[in-house]
């Protein structure tokens, strides 16, 4: 488990052993710094990702400019989880917005995707990272406009089985074709799926692609959706968990899902029969 | 559906994140005094562990703080 950190200095990153079975179990195997050296202590941690291959820690920070331009700067580390190397690129080469919801690696740990936002118009920058360190531009991706809503401010999104799900947290998903290697990124399609003052925070999947789960968190709930109707405007929700109180981070457990023989009868009388996953297993903070 | 008390003196545990194999939860929160720490989890007892203190401080609010396996 990597975990990123800062004295305002510098920027660090440790990285804990979570293998239940370890002697070393739950203590801080190597911590690695980044070098920054910021005598005015306005350093700042924002977000960080590992990529699916755990290689690559990737760091989302500021660093407040106090004796230049007097810009809150904010930069894209990279820590390199074998020779704990450190490389920066500010989010003005990227050419992507300041403020990121997340950093996202997509699951075989070839692109990296950052949100854009410029004239009131929010997008997603792909990046191909051939090079882990030095992330080359593929591609901009921008939602059509939703007719009553505009264009979806879309910066909560993942990949899953080909398919780029972007989440405008008022409750519109819009769903593009992800094939980096055909070079097709069409959108697909969009759906509302708001419902009455909802706000989505934090976006999970099933492994299997076919559940997305969204925490409402101003309705105490985690919100279950078929992914199959998310790019064709149908009714995509399937149910809605309580999940006390205000949820908002969610991920999804590793371990496998419970047998079908567990599941109710209910269950068998919905979607979800269509797999022997259950909403079970997820965490939301 | 469970809800673990966090630690005395905890404030929030931030974005979750599970182990490689799913038998641990791990979220990140400042606790007392603003320290900050990273804080486990047993799902088989749904039993906070010790926190693993961490130097220094981690900014992050409501976003991914904690990641890999």
């Amino acid at each position: 488990m990597n975990v990123p950190w800062t004295d305002g200095l510098d920027l660090h990153l440790s990285v804990i052993d979570t293998f239940s079975g370890s002697k070393t179990f739950n203590t801080i195997l190597r911590t690695f710094d980044a070098g920054i050296n910021d005598q005015n202590y306005n350093l700042f941690v924002d977000l960080m990702t590992a990529s699916p291959d755990g290689k690559f820690a990737y760091v989302w920070y500021d660093d407040y400019d106090y004796n230049n331009t007097g810009r809150d700067v904010y930069f894209l580390g990279i820590f390199n989880l074998t020779t704990g190397a450190f490389t920066s690129i500010s989010a003005d080469s990227l050419g992507v917005f300041s403020y990121q919801y997340q950093v996202y690696v997509t699951p075989d740990s070839k692109s990296l995707l950052l949100a854009t936002y410029s004239g009131y118009r929010a997008g997603i920058r792909v990046f191909n990272l051939s090079n882990p360190t030095h992330p080359k531009r593929v591609t901009d991706l921008t939602p059509i406009p939703v007719p009553g809503r505009g264009f979806p401010y879309v910066f909560n999104y993942q990949v899953v089985e080909g398919q780029l799900y972007a989440i405008d947290s008022s409750g519109i998903a819009v769903v593009f074709n992800f094939d980096s290697q055909k070079g097709d990124f069409r959108e697909r399609g969009y759906s509302i799926f708001q419902g009455s003052n909802a706000y989505y925070g934090g976006l999970a999947f099933s492994p299997d692609g076919l559940y997305m789960y969204g925490t409402d968190y101003l309705h105490d709930q985690v919100s279950v959706f078929d992914t199959s109707k998310l790019a064709v405007g149908k009714s995509s929700l399937i149910t809605n968990i309580r999940a006390p109180y205000y949820p908002y981070g969610i991920t999804v457990s590793p371990a496998a899902p419970p047998s079908r023989q567990r599941m109710s009868p209910r269950d068998t009388q919905s979607p979800l029969r269509r797999t022997n996953m259950t909403p079970r297993g997820i965490a939301s903070e | 559906m469970v809800n673990i008390q966090t630690w005395e003196g905890g404030s929030y545990a931030y974005w979750p994140a599970f182990n490689v194999d799913g038998k641990y939860l791990y979220g990140t929160a400042g606790i007392y005094l603003g320290n900050y720490a990273v804080l486990p989890i047993d799902l088989s007892t749904n039993t906070p562990g010790n926190a693993i203190p961490i130097m220094g401080y981690n900014s992050t609010n409501y976003g991914q703080s904690l990641a890999g396996g």
